[in-house]
């Protein structure tokens, strides 16, 4: 009987085997990196009413961090400052600007300035910023160096993945309570001994990883 | 354009107006602006394929949209109030009028919006507990059914328009002394509405001031009247009762200052040493409530029958040998029980406890005063007291306000509060009298 | 000892057995008439009666996808489901429909295993419900969880959450013990399919030829070739028996391990699996007479075939009789006021209908199998089996709803009420089914022909007479 098939086709199943394992893994993990929290949110730069520039107040001038952001310490939100933490300065230092027009418009008509959120947790999830910051976990750890930001940008994924690689291993991210606003710092060669120290010092139990710790 | 709505070629034509028979220029243009240009493409197949391919390519441009992260506003205080932190709530103590009652609260509120409410604390009436009004009075706040403006005849209106018409109508109430004059509120303790409520009536005498709650403790004062001749109010000490026996008093939930005398109660239940004793509870009602739920025996009685159920106990109390005057009695109730729970109170004369519900009737409320007399609680589990800010609901007053509505002796009528509409009984007409 | 290993001269009970209808296939059949026979069915024209039921089927299936969207679009709100009762319809069909498949599994592979070989008339169309079966079941997970472009959640896929699937939740078992019960039972079927795709091939022309070629992977019916293919069927049988029992023992744990009273009990698993092949069988039953009618197989599935299916039927329904009354006795004898409440409930209570329509069909119908004269008529038969298929529905219905309609707390009680869109959704999972199969029927050979030729007289070594030179 003839053959319905040329020769080569015996191979082709192998191959077509071999192909769709490797479709299967290389398409998955394209999804897995490209549809991520990491690819997708990372980088997202919107474009403020007011060009605040973090680099000049922060990196330049060497502000604190919770000179502005004042709720940091005690409040589960860090706080965008009030127009008047703005003119508190500004009605002496560049009281001219024109990039200054929309705080003195908003100081004289009380209409408060409409930032735009960077860093967003979604309305499912519980986030403490004093929780964290009176634990000793840095502002940087999460937010990137701001200090180099001429327009703030969202650092780090923020995915849940992320949240949870710091809290099942956190003891990297823990730094003495001078250094929680320091923009470089980096964790010295004994960092594991400094942690357990400040952990047993604070009394720290390991940070949540309930579902109800974040999803309350 | 004209031709597609002409579109029945061959048959009979069709117009809608003269203007369209006459193909009149105006109409012409009018059907151009209903119709616009391109509008007549989508009957040609191959614009109409277009179109398609347009809306195709500008669905596949929405997706792409749609992933691009939304932008949401972060709106900052001008000048921050120096009290308020963002994110942290703030408590604020106060007090909630309930009938005659009061309770302490702690409201909670974020960024100046209250959110929850629950009891103070440090204040006696609560020790920081709450029950179900006050848990549901945090809804009442953003009750779109409110009123925000001042309306008249149900158009907006503001405060000098309402106080320009009352003063003109003031005139004449001041010169007859208020004749026609009505004022209706529910219960109140306030000690600044009782000041008010006198100088109201001083300047005009001749007016009416009414209140009424559909639910409250008016049978009792009432009954309290009859028995001790003073507007008077009992206060329970469970702390110090180890018997109680409730006549159809729901104290655990649904009667006044519930949570104080749910706490008590629930101390006398409690045993932490080989001293203390735990209290019993005997309940007679009618239908199942907490206080039912709580209780050691429960007795399944008519509500109408739980008068008779106090004359019976006097009359067994005064059969067991205490001195009382126990009313003569027909009906009969489980013999046993009722023997039993006699025993039982005259066992722990001055350390039981008879209360009733504010469902019952006054006469209930005196036989239960006289009862606890007997039993020598009058002071120690139970004492009496008066206060002469309370406005305690009297319906007698309501059927006269009625009444003289209906009769159209009533000119002006003030509601402070309240709902007689859906509160008042039925069969007192008085949606009719407001008409 | 089965009689084909029996030399039909030197045994006279060869010829009183073929007299006596004992044979597995009547009717005179040869290899070739076999062939015709069952090639025919896929080659010739197809009968009227399948155009029917096929439009019947497809209209069941666009129910179901417009069901579908509808709940997408709207949100599980469209079921009946209310407090109490979270767990609907969807869990009652999903287990309804793993059920079924289950006969499919037992025919093929512990059937094979026994070496019953009055399977082969039947079991290739009874794998092939299995699979269609499946597929209806594993429609409800996937629809039921509300947010269905979730659905992936229940499978251990690493993700940017970091985390897993609760593996210790039966939920999660349901996602492996029916995601390999499915690829096993598929893997099966198919490699059954390859002789007799083979066949086709080989009377085909043009384009068919290809395509069955293509599915037949190259058979040539050679010696090497057939050795291979029985280890590798042995093997698949070895593999797909345990799932027979697993399968519906990981289900029936889905319920077993809540502490709900009715379904917290060990006599769960193995009264599922029994109710399983059960009900599986009361499907194959039904199928088999229509397709039996409609194509003439009356010499292949015989009346002998259909008995002891129905004896089959007899002890499953038996057993799952047996459970039930077992679970009345273990509730009161475990003393516990809410296990008691539950069944008494069950009997007694606002579901008192479903039970006994339960009870009736599950119990009762297969005991009049006892008598040799029904388990050999035909209409009683088939109504039996579509009895069994409603009562094996309820037995699920029942579990899933009574229990959790009333359960610890009375002031939490409901009565479940299925809504339009519950009833139309199993409807329509139906015409799911019924599509896939009447296409099996129309383009599979719906008996697996190389299976049925090794039981037939002629397949015996020693058929041939040797005096007169080996043809007969």
């Amino acid at each position: 009987m003839a053959q319905i098939f040329p020769k080569w086709t015996n191979k082709a199943p192998l191959y077509v085997a071999i192909a769709s394992v490797l479709i299967i893994i290389i398409t998955g993990g394209l999804i897995n990196y490209y549809a991520s929290p990491l690819n997708i949110d990372v980088g997202y730069r919107p474009i403020q009413p007011v060009p605040y520039s973090h680099k000049v107040h922060v990196g330049d001038l060497g502000m604190d961090c919770r000179f502005c952001h004042t709720g940091v310490e005690y409040s589960p939100v860090a706080m965008i400052p009030p127009t008047k933490t703005c003119m508190n300065c500004h009605n002496m230092i560049k009281a001219d600007s024109e990039n200054l027009k929309l705080i003195r418009e908003s100081q004289q008509n009380k209409t408060p300035v409409q930032w735009v959120r960077v860093h967003k947790s979604p309305d499912y999830v519980y986030f403490d910023h004093s929780a964290h910051i009176t634990v000793g976990v840095g502002c940087a750890s999460c937010h990137g160096n701001i200090s180099e930001m001429e327009v703030v940008f969202q650092a780090k994924p923020l995915s849940m993945g992320w949240c949870l690689n710091c809290h099942r291993n956190p003891d990297d991210h823990l730094r003495p309570f001078d250094k929680i606003t320091n923009m470089t710092w980096t964790p010295p060669a004994n960092q594991a001994e400094f942690a357990a120290k400040q952990k047993a010092l604070l009394d720290i139990k390991a940070p949540t990883t309930d579902c109800t710790g974040c999803h309350r | 354009m004209s031709n597609t709505i002409n579109s029945a070629v061959g048959g009979k034509k069709y117009w809608r107006s003269l203007d369209h028979l006459a193909e009149t220029p105006e109409f012409k243009d009018l059907v151009q602006k209903e119709f616009p240009q391109g509008a007549s493409e989508l009957t040609d197949p191959v614009s109409r394929r277009k179109f398609l391919s347009l809306m195709g390519a500008s669905m596949a441009l929405a997706g792409l949209t749609s992933c691009r992260r939304p932008v949401e506003k972060i709106i900052p205080y001008v000048v921050k109030p120096e009290e308020i932190i963002p994110g942290k709530p703030q408590y604020y103590a106060t007090n909630m009028p309930f009938g005659t009652e009061s309770f302490g609260l702690l409201v909670e509120s974020h960024e100046g919006r209250p959110t929850k409410i629950e009891g103070n604390p440090s204040h006696p009436t609560t020790k920081g507990s709450s029950n179900v009004f006050m848990q549901a009075e945090m809804l009442n706040l953003y009750d779109p059914d409110r009123s925000k403006q001042i309306l008249e005849n149900g158009m907006v209106s503001n405060w000098d328009k309402y106080r320009a018409a009352w003063n003109q109508e003031a005139q004449n109430y001041s010169e007859n002394g208020g004749e026609g004059l009505a004022v209706l509120t529910e219960s109140f303790a306030s000690p600044t509405l009782k000041r008010l409520a006198n100088a109201f009536l001083e300047k005009y005498p001749r007016a009416r001031w009414v209140t009424y709650d559909s639910i409250s403790d008016e049978n009792i004062y009432k009954g309290l009247m009859a028995a001790t001749g003073v507007m008077a109010r009992p206060n329970y000490e469970f702390s110090k009762a180890s018997v109680v026996l409730s006549l159809d008093a729901d104290f655990l939930q649904m009667d006044s200052n519930d949570i104080q005398y749910s706490r008590e109660f629930a101390g006398r239940r409690r045993v932490r040493s080989e001293k203390d004793s735990m209290n019993r509870l005997y309940v007679v009602e009618g239908t199942f409530s907490i206080t039912g739920g709580m209780a050691d025996h429960r007795l399944r009685v008519q509500s109408g029958q739980v008068g008779m159920f106090a004359a019976a106990l006097a009359a067994e109390l005064k059969a067991q040998g205490l001195a009382i005057n126990a009313p003569q009695v027909s009906a009969s109730f489980d013999a046993k029980w009722l023997k039993a729970l006699a025993a039982d109170l005259i066992a722990n004369k001055g350390q039981s406890l008879v209360l009733g519900g504010r469902r019952q009737p006054a006469e209930v409320h005196a036989l239960v005063a006289l009862i606890n007399d007997a039993l020598l609680n009058t002071g120690k589990t139970v004492s009496y007291s008066v206060n002469p800010d309370a406005q305690v609901s009297n319906l007698e007053s309501l059927v006269e306000l009625t009444n003289a509505m209906n009769k159209g002796e009533i000119s002006a009528l003030f509601m402070l509060g309240g709902n007689p509409i859906y509160q008042a009984p039925a069969d007192l007409a008085f949606t009719d009298g407001l008409a | 000892m089965s009689i084909l290993n029996k030399h039909p001269e030197r045994d006279p009970s060869v010829a009183e057995a073929v007299a006596s209808d004992e044979l597995l296939v009547t009717g005179g059949h040869t290899f070739t008439t076999l062939t015709d026979k069952v090639s025919g069915i896929v080659e010739k024209k197809t009968p009227p009666q399948w155009y029917l039921l096929f439009a019947m089927a497809i209209s069941g299936l666009l129910v179901l996808l417009g069901a579908i969207g509808w709940l997408v679009f709207e949100g599980t709100g469209i079921w009946g489901l209310n407090n109490p009762v979270g767990w609907g319809w969807a869990i009652v069909n999903f287990v309804f429909w793993v059920g079924i498949g289950h006969a499919g599994t037992l025919i093929s592979a512990i059937l094979f295993l026994l070496r019953q070989q009055w399977r082969t008339a039947i079991n290739r169309f009874a794998e092939a419900m299995t699979i269609f079966a499946v597929i209806c079941a594993l429609v409800f997970p996937g629809i039921h969880v509300g947010r269905i472009w979730l659905a992936y959640y229940m499978f251990p896929i690493p993700n940017q959450m970091l985390i897993w699937p609760n593996f210790r939740s039966p939920l999660l078992w349901d996602i492996f013990a029916v995601g390999t019960y499915f690829t096993v039972s598929t893997l099966f079927w198919y490699v059954g399919l390859i002789p007799d795709l083979a066949t086709l091939r080989d009377r085909a022309t043009k384009l068919r030829k290809k395509v069955l070629g293509f599915f037949a992977l190259g058979w040539r019916g050679g010696n090497r070739q057939w050795q291979h293919y029985e280890k590798a069927y042995l093997m698949l049988a070895g593999l797909a028996t345990p799932l027979v029992l697993s399968v519906h023992s990981v289900v029936a744990t889905d319920f077993a391990t809540s502490m709900v009273p009715g379904w917290h009990t060990t006599i769960f698993p193995p009264y599922f699996v029994a109710g399983a092949v059960f009900s599986g069988f009361g499907m194959v039953m039904t199928l088999a007479l229509i397709a039996r009618k409609i194509y003439g197989l009356e010499d292949i599935i015989t009346v002998n075939h259909l008995e002891r299916m129905n004896k089959i039927i007899l002890v499953t329904g038996s057993m799952v009789g047996y459970a039930y009354l077992s679970e009345f006795f273990i509730a009161w004898y475990s003393g516990n006021q809410f296990e008691v409440f539950a069944f008494i409930n069950r009997a007694l209570g606002p579901y008192a209908w479903a039970y006994w329509i339960m009870f009736t069909c599950n119990v009762i119908t297969p005991q009049i199998f006892w008598f040799k004269k029904v388990r050999r008529s035909i209409p009683i038969m088939f109504v039996a089996s579509i009895f069994v298929n409603i009562g094996m529905w309820f037995e699920r219905f029942v579990i899933t709803v009574t229990s959790l309609s009333r359960d610890y707390l009375p002031s939490s009680w409901d009565y479940f009420s299925p809504s339009f869109w519950d009833i139309i959704t199993f409807v329509g999972s139906f015409g799911l089914f019924f599509t896939f199969f009447l296409l099996f029927l129309r383009f599979l050979p719906m008996v697996a022909l190389s299976e049925v030729k090794g039981v037939l007289p002629e397949a015996d070594p020693h058929h041939y007479s040797h005096k007169d030179g080996g043809a007969k």
